[in-house]
């Protein structure tokens, strides 16, 4: 926490900071307070009957919380390589979740003023994202956790 | 007046009030205030504080050892030096005031009192040891 | 006012709040021994001090009340006035005043309050005039909530805006968690701590616990196996006390009674001695918060239903005052409470009547005496003809008991007939560990609460009988239950094993057989919410986390197949109408 704050007070104050991962072929971030900490896949314990996208339960120092795989939820299929697969520990208001990701990138700091709000399109699912990153000539889409994680019906992201 | 840095004992069962009186303490620029509630807790602290303490303020009407059997006690006591000592009452117990009086008690006060009667019963207190010394 | 007083102001509440807890005991124990020289002293003290902080943070309101009652106190101090039973009526309701005022003050520190006859009741008795109060403090107890709502409304009214006063009426209608908002505060001694606090301790602990088996597995092979098991005991110990954190005494759910019982036997003229036994014994803080309602509702009834009237107890050649005991005490991993009397006891073939006149049981049914004396934790069961000022409020007993399996506990009930009944609550100690039994079906690794378990047996296949389309069952003990396989419900794989065993669990009468794979052990298990994600999977009671660190479900047996029988059982009434 002290990490943040200090880069907070010292830069402009018009930086966010992001968490770039990808799902598949494609680049995601989620801003970084958000999230918790990024883990190794555990092994997981199964839920009988539940939806196909959840992983299943890990204990994390203690607290046993539910590990969802994105990828399914969304539609994207995954990429060739697993070894380098993590696992994102989202922070939620009081709850905590863990989303498997196919490889974490790095940390983004994008000035506000290159974070472009989402095209109105007609598509459905486009709920739960928040902007339009632009760095380096890429763009990388801003995803909301909390609305991603906390509603249940499988949302299509990818074009 | 007394010196600010004079450790000042304050005696009350009640937490709040031992509060109120602590916050007019400080409001005249005492800095070390030491709280006991009742008056055996007070006798311990007067017997092991690090530095001695140079007034008491306490309440009457405390459970296990009254303010004034603390100060009976205080005043039985040679080791101890004379420590001024006032009493808190409430209007009820103004008609025993007269045995508090016999016992050594340098004044009282009635409570709810203000800051300014407190200060004006203190520079009585300070007067009449300044005197003696 | 400045911040240091609205500080002061809060204390001083606190600080009342906790006074006022001792006081309601202490007028009780006065009007048994109302020249007690300690116990005046005491509550002497008591308004004193209330009277001259309330003063002195500003509070004129109840320093005003409150002086009056210190005069009283003082005028029975000194032996001029005795303290009968009208006198400690008048200081009880003078003790629920100024706790109504401090609830209202905490939530708004100008609030003002009606006590002019109260002032006037305590007024008259001390110049000798023994004016009845108004309201007895019976009444008063029984329907605080209403009488502090009309109360408040009409002064208010007096001193706010219409606007603000319709707000605060609404403030006034939720009075029932004012008595847990704010526990009072314990001397230096204690720390308050978070709840929330004291589940991430358990939760760290826990884990502190796992990653010690694994430390001493692996040093046991290097020798130091001494060292790994005395780090062992220390985790064990660690987890001991961490859990022990979130026990508190039943006293202060017991004191409540003592008031109950005076107000309810004054309303109806009969005479108890009630007994509190084992009020030091501890359970955990959520399972006594709970407690308390279930409580004085089995209370009430004793008093109301149970104990006779003064002259029928001498005609029956009993001493004239009933005994209500309660008794806690520890009992394996349960607390139980014992609420005995020495009343009339329940009459069953009265009750049975009543229950065919109600068509809760066919005209035909025989019933044992016991199973008749059950018949009172039947919804909608009220054994008076007149439904009575007391206990018959529609709460029945149904309600105690549902209240108290929520919580995991049960309810028993022995009674004799012209000697008395015995009511006998069995909680567990705490919410947050239960002994599990640690089951495999279906691939999978679950946990179920032991206590659910009746029995386990050996499935053999010729014990089951299979009919398509229905439910399969089997005969145990010449009585035909159902049968489920936990694996259709939880299991992860459809594994074709076969179901080797069978756990017998039984809910209101009605006996079902699970089939599961196998039985690994069985064990303490610390509870855990479940997440999200599972939340509304039935069955589900919460996850916890196995001796090797893996997180696990744990089912809860009765929940998941009681459901799934009735609506089985409805499918088929339906299929057998059409």
């Amino acid at each position: 926490m002290d990490m943040f704050n200090k880069d907070k007070n010292s830069s402009n104050m018009e930086t966010k900071r992001f968490l770039e991962f990808k799902l598949g072929d494609e680049s995601y971030a989620v801003g970084l307070l958000k999230v918790r900490e990024v883990i190794t896949p555990p092994e997981v314990t199964a839920i009988p009957k539940a939806q196909p996208y959840v992983c299943g339960l890990i204990n994390l120092r203690g607290t046993v919380l539910t590990v969802i795989d994105l990828r399914k939820k969304l539609g994207i299929r995954p990429g060739q390589d697993a070894s380098q697969n993590a696992v994102i520990i989202f922070d939620l208001d009081e709850r905590l979740v863990g989303v498997v990701v196919d490889s974490i990138q790095k940390v983004l700091n994008i000035d506000e003023t290159k974070i472009k709000p989402v095209p109105d399109s007609d598509g459905q699912g486009m709920a739960h994202i928040l902007g339009i990153l632009h760095h380096e000539e890429k763009l990388t889409m801003w995803l909301d956790p909390k609305s991603l994680l906390d509603g249940s019906a499988p949302l299509k992201v990818a074009a | 007046m007394f010196n600010p840095n004079t450790p000042v004992l304050v005696v009350d069962d009640m937490s709040t009030m031992r509060k109120i009186v602590a916050k007019i303490l400080r409001d005249l620029g005492f800095t070390n205030i030491t709280e006991a509630a009742d008056g055996n807790q007070a006798w311990e602290t007067i017997n092991k504080a690090p530095a001695p303490i140079g007034l008491i303020i306490s309440d009457w009407n405390m459970p296990n050892c009254t303010g004034l059997e603390l100060l009976k006690r205080l005043r039985g006591d040679k080791n101890i030096s004379r420590i001024p000592f006032i009493l808190v009452t409430a209007e009820a117990e103004q008609h025993q005031v007269a045995e508090a009086v016999k016992s050594g008690v340098d004044q009282y006060v009635v409570k709810p009192f203000s800051k300014d009667a407190l200060q004006a019963k203190l520079e009585m207190v300070h007067k009449k040891y300044a005197a003696a010394a | 006012m400045d911040d240091f007083e609205i500080e002061l102001k809060h204390d001083f509440l606190q600080e009342a709040r906790e006074l006022l807890q001792n006081t309601e005991q202490s007028f009780l124990e006065l009007e048994k021994d109302p020249s007690n020289k300690t116990l005046i002293d005491a509550i002497f003290r008591f308004a004193h001090n209330l009277k001259g902080t309330s003063r002195a943070v500003g509070f004129g309101q109840i320093a005003e009340l409150t002086h009056r009652a210190e005069n009283l106190l003082l005028e029975i101090k000194q032996e001029k006035i005795f303290a009968t039973d009208l006198i400690v009526s008048t200081l009880l309701l003078f003790n629920d005043k100024v706790r109504e005022m401090i609830d209202g003050l905490e939530e708004n520190l100008d609030a003002v309050f009606d006590c002019e006859q109260l002032m006037k009741d305590l007024d008259a008795i001390i110049a000798g005039e023994a004016a009845a109060p108004v309201a007895t403090p019976a009444a008063a107890s029984f329907e605080p909530e209403v009488e502090v709502e009309v109360e408040a409304k009409s002064v208010e009214s007096f001193e706010e805006p219409q606007v603000e006063t319709v707000a605060q009426a609404v403030v006034h209608k939720l009075p029932e968690k004012k008595e847990v908002k704010k526990e009072p505060r314990k001397d230096d001694e204690t720390l308050r701590v978070s709840l929330n606090r004291l589940e991430v301790l358990n939760n760290l602990v826990g884990e502190l616990v796992i990653i010690q088996s694994v430390v001493e597995s692996a040093l046991g092979k290097s020798g130091e196996l001494k060292t790994a098991r005395s780090l062992g005991k220390l985790c064990k110990d660690i987890q001991d006390l961490s859990m022990s954190l979130r026990m508190v005494p039943v006293g202060p759910s017991f004191q409540k009674l003592a008031r109950i019982v005076r107000d309810t036997s004054k309303l109806l003229n009969k005479k108890v001695d009630l007994r509190l036994i084992g009020e030091d014994t501890e359970i955990d803080k959520t399972v006594a918060e709970s407690l308390g309602d279930p409580l004085v509702h089995i209370i009430r009834n004793a008093i109301d239903h149970g104990l006779e009237t003064p002259a029928e107890r001498i005609a029956a050649g009993k001493p004239e005052e009933g005994v209500v005991e309660v008794m806690a005490f520890h009992e394996g991993n349960f607390l139980v409470i014992q609420i005995t009397d020495d009343g009339k006891g329940i009459n069953g073939s009265k009750l049975i009547e009543k229950a065919r006149a109600k068509g809760i049981i066919p005209d035909s049914m025989n019933l044992t005496e016991q199973q008749a004396i059950e018949l009172i934790f039947h919804a909608g069961f009220s054994t008076k003809e007149v439904v009575s000022e007391v206990s018959g409020r529609g709460v029945g007993m149904d309600v105690v008991k549902t209240n108290i399996e929520q919580l995991g506990g049960e309810v028993k009930v022995r009674s004799k007939l012209g000697s008395g009944s015995c009511f006998r609550l069995m909680l567990p100690l705490t919410l947050a560990i239960i002994d599990g039994m640690l089951i495999k079906a279906g691939g999978q690794q679950l946990v179920v609460p032991k206590g659910q378990v009746q029995e386990v047996i050996r499935l053999e296949e010729n014990m089951i009988t299979q009919m398509t389309g229905r439910r399969p069952y089997m005969n145990l003990r010449n009585t035909i239950i159902p049968v489920f396989y936990l694996e259709e419900d939880w299991g992860s794989v459809a594994t074709g094993e076969k179901a080797n065993i069978a756990m017998i669990v039984r809910h209101n009468d009605q006996s079902f057989a699970i089939g599961i794979t196998d039985i690994m052990r069985q064990q303490q298990v610390v509870v855990k919410p479940p997440t999200k994600e599972i939340l509304n999977k039935q069955g589900v009671m919460g996850t916890t986390i196995l001796g090797d660190g893996k997180p696990s479900l744990i089912i809860d047996l009765i929940n998941l197949y009681s459901r799934k029988l009735r609506q089985e059982m409805n499918n088929d009434s339906m299929v057998q109408a059409a």
